[in-house]
């Protein structure tokens, strides 16, 4: 009980806070000057696993072409508020979501929207590089064949460029996508990722299976990406988090979301003490 | 007790570490055992059907000496040579081996596929076969040549198994209605289009793939002219020129593409090729030797006789099982076409779709388990389901090639479904969620990502069930197939025959040599397929595994 008198002031600041984001962020710092238009928010989010609840009413608002990162302790639901905003918790069956996530105002849980064209909006880049045991062209056009949209070699080169990725494969692009290293596979899929040209892409700790030289080119390509792209990424590594994003939300144990404002506020001068604990390694 | 001053002393060891050890050692001498009596069981197994087979006791010394010169020492040369572990010839370029296991695989492949068509075709009669592969093939490869023209796959996709089966009505009106006429012809011009028009489609494409479009094209133009040379080599040399057709089509042109693609692609990997040059000339050049140098030779019952003639219950040296292989080669076939679908789909059902909780749920998990339970019912409780299935609900004759291979189908089919369900369960769930997160929905993942990635397991599996089933005898004996026909069954509606129940009928008969070797050469033949149908399915397995 005395956690929850805890949290609910927290949550309802931090509510406010992102409901009127922009203003606020303006006076803060000039990372916070661009935030953009809205694309994803989510309002009151509770998520149960059977019986378990894995997030606690997250409210927060994903701005557009920024990279918004999502930091906190391993089980605190980080991965499932990802989740949720393509509704890949659909695939567990044990999975229950209550509350709203609006993109660009709908509410993705309302009962016409139909998951699968959804997540053809909005792409999704895995922990563990999972590239189909295809030829590399083969996996880049994987998203666009699926979504009977049209796939020449021209569009295949420009995902591949993007993801940084063109110059090593290029002479290769019949082989299969298993003999790239594990650094390469990643681009691979986030390439396959954007090839279908979505509005949001979305990382669950793209960088966590991957060695530090493969760890800052996929760090670099994300900067990048957030030029064309709304990224949320789900990282526990919070020198990522500080490197690459504009905007960080903390998750505590329990599936609270704690905190979220631009990076630079949250890391330097955190509203919540719990935050400060966490980010300054006291505990996590 | 140690003392506190010696203190080093407890690294030595003790009592107790000695009498563990002791008896992990004594547990390893019990594991062992274990294995070799499983490993004598069939090492003895071997030598009494190889001693009553093959009449080894029978040949002079100089025989084995022959053999052991021509065949053994050269092919033992040459698999060091090929692992490289004859070290003043130098290494091996890498690609021998890979060279070396493609050559055996396509010789052997070929050669055994394309004896088996020919065999199967030659019964069922070569023109209700090849217009089955007309009606058959052609539909679908419209529709698929139509989805490739106007980049369609919305409906094409269901369009194909729709047009198989439109194929299949097709096949049966043509059969009747042609079918006589098309028998006028000579059988070497049906298996024109038995064999040389798919060997010439599928080697085309494989060459298209391999070199370029053009030498495709080239490819499959001189495989349709070679099949023709082979009828006039087999009119020239006096032999059947319908096995001519097949041989020059379905054997040399694949091995010929091979050379082709070793030449251009792998040529340091030529000495590769050798293989089975070295194993077939060497067993070819031993029995030339054998007859112009007047030696005698085993004194063996596997004799072209018993493999190439029919039955005869009172002579043992002119009894042959040809119809009771074919037969069984043909059930096999009814087997896989009526379990393997069924299977497949099942499993695809069970592991992708069905719910995992509520009540759903819980007649998934019934259904898991009784599948299960059904892998372990006796075949002759199967035969006994054959009996009221076929025989008294539908009402057909006793003994069909179609009631045999559906009743060892049904007791197949939870084997596949097993086997099916492990190899989906074995694709990373992590590809799945990967074609989801790109919007596929879950028929494009199952079809683009689960099924390519399951479909090798799929088949070894299935492979291996029908090689447990071609030794299957009880069930066979319950629906009331024949031991002894004189010839193959002629169709699906026909007689069914197969091996294991001459083998078993044999072991009657009151002239003891049928008892002592027929019966084992016979066995031998069995054992030899079944042995070929594993190794298949371990090529298969290999294959994909490299890949």
């Amino acid at each position: 009980m005395s956690q929850d008198n805890m949290t609910d002031p927290e949550q309802s600041t931090n509510a406010t806070a992102t409901v009127s984001a922009p203003e606020v962020d303006t006076d803060e710092s000039s990372i916070d000057s661009t935030v953009g238009r809205t694309v994803i928010e989510t309002r009151d989010l509770d998520v149960y696993y059977g019986d378990e609840q894995a997030l606690q009413e997250v409210s927060l608002s994903i701005p557009e072409r920024q990279v918004t990162a999502m930091i906190g302790p391993s089980g605190c639901g980080k991965s499932t508020f990802l989740r949720c905003l393509n509704r890949m918790n659909d695939l567990v069956e044990t999975a229950r979501v209550e509350g709203e996530v609006l993109l660009n105002g709908r509410n993705l849980y309302a009962e016409d929207v139909d998951p699968v064209a959804l997540r053809r909006r909005i792409g999704m880049v895995f922990q563990q590089p999972n590239p189909f045991p295809k030829s590399i062209y083969e996996n880049v056009a994987y998203g666009r064949r699926v979504q009977n949209k049209s796939v020449d070699d021209e569009i295949v080169e420009q995902a591949l460029r993007r993801a940084a990725l063109w110059d090593e494969v290029k002479d290769q692009l019949d082989q299969s996508a298993l003999e790239l290293s594990g650094g390469q596979q990643q681009r691979l899929c986030i390439a396959r990722a954007i090839a279908v040209d979505p509005e949001v892409v979305l990382m669950d700790e793209p960088a966590s299976a991957l060695d530090p030289v493969a760890t800052s080119k996929i760090e670099d390509l994300i900067e990048e990406l957030a030029e064309d792209y709304t990224v949320v990424i789900v990282t526990h590594n919070m020198q990522q988090a500080a490197r690459i994003s504009d905007r960080t939300a903390v998750f505590l144990t329990g599936g609270e979301l704690v905190e979220v404002g631009p990076t630079q506020r949250v890391f330097e001068n955190p509203d919540s003490d719990r935050v400060e604990d966490y980010i300054t390694g006291k505990f996590g | 007790m140690a003392t506190d001053t010696e203190d080093t002393d407890w690294l030595s060891t003790d009592a107790r570490l000695r009498w563990q050890r002791l008896k992990g050692r004594l547990f390893v001498g019990v594991l062992v055992l274990a294995t070799l009596v499983g490993v004598l069981a069939l090492a003895a197994l071997f030598a009494y059907i190889g001693r009553d087979a093959l009449g080894p006791f029978g040949a002079e010394p100089s025989w084995f000496l022959l053999y052991f010169g021509t065949a053994v020492t050269p092919i033992a040369a040459y698999t060091l040579y090929v692992t490289g572990r004859l070290r003043w010839l130098g290494d091996p370029h890498p690609d021998v081996r890979t060279v070396n296991d493609t050559a055996f695989a396509v010789v052997f492949g070929s050669l055994v596929l394309g004896l088996v068509v020919y065999a199967v075709a030659t019964a069922l009669a070569p023109e209700d076969v090849a217009i089955y592969v007309v009606c058959l093939s052609v539909p679908p490869l419209l529709v698929r040549g139509y989805a490739r023209r106007y980049g369609e796959t919305h409906f094409t996709g269901p369009g194909t198994p729709v047009s198989v089966l439109f194929g299949l009505g097709a096949g049966v009106v043509v059969a009747v209605t042609l079918g006589e006429t098309l028998a006028l012809l000579v059988d070497w011009l049906l298996f024109l289009v038995v064999v040389t028009l798919p060997a010439a489609a599928l080697l085309g494409s494989l060459a298209v793939r391999r070199f370029s479009r053009r030498w495709g094209y080239l490819t499959s133009a001189a495989v349709l002219v070679l099949g023709p040379a082979g009828a006039i080599g087999g009119i020239v040399a006096g032999f059947d020129p319908a096995l001519g057709v097949v041989l020059a089509s379905g054997v040399l042109a694949p091995v010929g593409l091979l050379v082709a693609d070793t030449v251009a692609h792998r040529r340091g990997g030529w000495p590769g090729l050798l293989g089975p040059v070295v194993l077939i000339g060497g067993v070819l050049v031993g029995a030339t030797l054998e007859r112009s140098l007047g030696i005698t030779g085993l004194n063996s019952w596997l004799t072209p006789t018993l493999v190439f003639d029919s039955w005869s219950s009172t002579d043992p040296t002119a009894a042959g099982i040809y119809p009771q292989l074919v037969g069984s080669i043909i059930i096999v076939a009814v087997m896989a076409v009526m379990s393997f679908p069924v299977g497949v789909g099942a499993a695809i059902y069970l592991e992708e779709y069905a719910p995992e909780t509520g009540w759903g749920g819980r007649l998934a998990t019934v259904l898991d388990v009784n599948i299960s339970n059904l892998a372990g019912v006796p075949s002759v409780v199967y035969g006994l389901l054959g009996l009221a299935l076929f025989r008294n609900a539908f009402g057909l004759a006793p003994g069909l090639v179609i009631t045999a291979g559906a009743t060892l189908g049904l007791l197949i089919l939870p084997i596949v479904i097993v086997a099916a369900q492990e190899a989906l369960r074995s694709v990373p769930d992590e590809l799945r969620q990967g074609s989801y997160g790109l919007g596929a929905s879950r028929w494009q993942t199952v079809r683009n990502v689960v099924l390519p990635e399951a479909l090798p397991g799929m088949l070894t599996g299935t492979i291996l069930a029908l090689g447990r089933a071609i030794g299957e005898t009880a069930p066979l004996v319950m629906i009331g197939v024949a031991a002894t026909r004189f010839s193959p069954p002629e169709g699906l509606f026909s007689g069914a025959t197969a091996l294991p129940l001459q083998i078993f009928a044999s072991a009657g008969n009151a002239i003891p040599e049928y008892r002592t070797g027929v019966l084992a050469a016979a066995s031998l033949v069995l054992l030899v397929t079944l042995l070929a149908m594993n190794a298949t399915a371990i090529l298969v397995r290999n294959r994909y595994e490299n890949n």
